[in-house]
């Protein structure tokens, strides 16, 4: 984990609500998509974690949603604010090296859990791309897959078996991780979201059951593999 | 001697900074960051006979200036403490460190400072009476004043380590509780735990954690937490340790004016893990800034100025 200040130097709209935050600062610490950041913000005691999206020497972007206080101001921000994060945090997705390019990988987004399939897309240039949203109207982000087969749909599970593939990486809310652990027959790797305190493994804020018993969702995680996780409650 | 010299229950301590149970895990994930060294020395997460997992998720909540927590004592149980904790942290950490622990029953906090008083890593035992998230344990045993007294009469039974016992602040009268601890024969009284809470999220109508309640800490509980420092350091002889939502130099002064002999620090270091180093190399500052030349000087100050 490393900290430091970050300069929000771009905002731009995905779509009413979402957007695409770009920072700008030190980025030695962000290893593979699917890691997060914690980024502080003003009058909050608690940070907002966010998975990565992608990142370059200058810097790493976010896809932010409006889903309450925090993030409304977060969005609302001025280019040149500057933001206090936390980064490096969490392991990120390690698809098999077999994968290649990917033509046998599908990346599956729910919501804003696409934001680091963009990520992944760039590094798996023939990966098949599967964003699922509640309302297709919601959808959003098909623009970060440019090159891509990209499937928009509000129903997520048919796809799973229609789409061919031997292998997926998967992000979203928890209720939507278990469908596709559930239901996807190939292996993959899986991240959702759980409410934090720290970020980095100090306060067993937010746990998870798996095989090889309690993993800290923000250490352990928040990548797991299928089949290490256990779903019974 | 350093002038951030202090010490508790006959133990010296290099400085009055503790990084608070719960919040510093076993210490290895701050190792990585600094050098855990530096600390007066640190209390581990709450340890339990056996294995706990903990609430349900959400377990974390926001709160104004702080936050709410409802862990429920996840930890691996004492046996694997010992086994696997311990010795890990033995590479990392070379002075004595605080055991903190909890319990069911009165035979679990018993069995349980028994294994942890034979570990010489271990300097005190920190029982804690006071945890508001688990149901039939805890808190239970810490709003009662002879039931206070009961748990710190047995495990003073099996340790010859310093007992230091959590108080709650939820309770009408932390002094009687406090009184009846040091009389079963604790060595210290620590304060305070985390102040019972709620939230409810407008979006589902629901309580945000999904036990309903939590406890509340950080600097919103700041004043509470001197307030029952200063009680109930004039009414004990032993000492005080002072928690509750210290994040700065100048609050951990303040407490120690309060009469706490050394401070704990919890919630802050989830949101700035490198805190407690910081407030330790400011220390000697705000104390020239204020015309204090030791710790020592400091403690309990506010009562005879
Ligand atoms: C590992 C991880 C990755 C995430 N990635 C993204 C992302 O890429 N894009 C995105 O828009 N959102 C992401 N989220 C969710 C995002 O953190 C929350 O939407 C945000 O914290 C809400 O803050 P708020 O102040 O607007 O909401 P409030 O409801 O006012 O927040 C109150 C508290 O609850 C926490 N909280 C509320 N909702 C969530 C949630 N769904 N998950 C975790 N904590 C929550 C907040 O952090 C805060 O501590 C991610 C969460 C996690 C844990
Ligand atoms: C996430 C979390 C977990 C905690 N776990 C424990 C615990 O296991 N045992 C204990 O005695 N206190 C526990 N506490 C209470 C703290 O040690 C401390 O008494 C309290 O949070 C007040 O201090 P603060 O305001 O500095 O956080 C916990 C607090 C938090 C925030
Ligand atoms: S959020 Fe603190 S341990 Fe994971």
């Amino acid at each position: 984990m490393n900290r430091g200040f970050y300069t929000l130097a771009e905002n731009l709209p995905l779509k009413p609500g979402i957007s695409l935050l770009r920072l700008e600062g030190d980025s030695s610490a962000f290893q593979r998509p699917g890691q997060f950041v914690q980024i502080e913000l003003p009058g909050y005691f608690l940070k907002r974690p966010f998975s990565v999206c992608d990142w370059d020497e200058g810097g790493f972007s976010v896809i932010v949603e409006a889903a309450g206080s925090g993030t409304r101001e977060l969005l609302a921000l001025p280019s040149g604010t500057a933001l206090l994060v936390h980064t490096g945090l969490g392991n990120g997705f390690t698809p098999p090296d077999s994968l290649g390019l990917g033509e046998d990988l599908l990346l599956i987004g729910v919501g804003t859990g696409l934001s680091p399939m963009a990520g992944l897309a760039r590094r798996y240039p023939e990966a098949k791309v599967l964003l699922a949203f509640r309302r297709l109207e919601d959808a959003f982000g098909q623009e970060l897959f440019a090159g891509h087969e990209v499937c928009v749909t509000e129903d997520l599970l048919s796809p799973l078996v229609a789409i061919p593939h031997r292998f997926f990486c998967a992000c979203g809310s928890e209720s939507a991780m278990r469908a596709v652990a559930l239901h996807d027959r190939a292996g993959g790797q899986i991240a959702f979201d759980v409410r934090m305190g720290c970020g980095f493994g100090a306060c067993m804020g937010g746990s998870k059951k798996t095989v090889h018993g309690y993993a800290r969702v923000c250490r352990e995680g928040p990548v797991f593999e299928k089949e290490e996780l256990l779903w019974e409650d | 001697m350093g002038r951030l010299t202090t010490s508790l229950c006959g133990i010296t301590l290099d400085n009055p900074v503790i990084p608070a149970s719960g919040c510093f895990g076993y210490g290895y994930e701050y190792a990585d960051l600094f050098d855990i060294n530096c600390l007066g020395t640190f209390s581990f997460k709450g340890t339990t006979l056996h294995p706990r997992y903990g609430n349900a998720l959400p377990r974390i909540a926001e709160a104004p200036s702080g936050m709410l927590n409802a862990v429920g004592l996840q930890n691996p149980g004492v046996d694997a403490v010992i086994r696997e904790e311990l010795p890990k942290l033995r590479t990392v950490f070379t002075k004595p460190v605080i055991a903190n622990v909890s319990g069911f029953s009165i035979e679990e906090y018993r069995e349980v400072c028994a294994r942890l008083d034979a570990q010489p890593q271990v300097g005190w035992l920190e029982v804690n009476i006071s945890c508001p998230n688990v149901h039939g344990g805890g808190m239970s045993f810490g709003t009662d004043p002879a039931m206070a007294a009961a748990v710190t009469k047995a495990v003073r039974e099996v340790t010859t380590k310093p007992v230091i016992v959590k108080l709650s602040p939820n309770v009408t009268d932390i002094v009687s509780i406090a009184r009846s601890c040091e009389d079963a024969g604790a060595d210290a009284v620590a304060l305070i735990n985390t102040l019972l809470a709620m939230r409810i999220d407008l979006k589902t109508r629901r309580p945000v954690l999904a036990n309903t309640t939590g406890g509340l800490s950080g600097p919103a509980v700041f004043p509470v937490a001197l307030r029952m420092v200063w009680q109930v350091s004039q009414a004990v002889e032993i000492p005080v340790i002072g928690i509750g939502g210290i994040s700065t130099a100048e609050n951990v002064i303040e407490m120690l004016l309060a009469g706490a002999s050394c401070v704990e620090i919890g919630a802050a270091n989830l949101r700035d893990p490198w805190v407690c180093q910081h407030i330790i190399a400011d220390l000697p500052d705000v104390m020239d800034r204020y015309g204090f030349s030791t710790v020592k000087d400091i403690i309990g100050g506010a009562h005879h100025a």
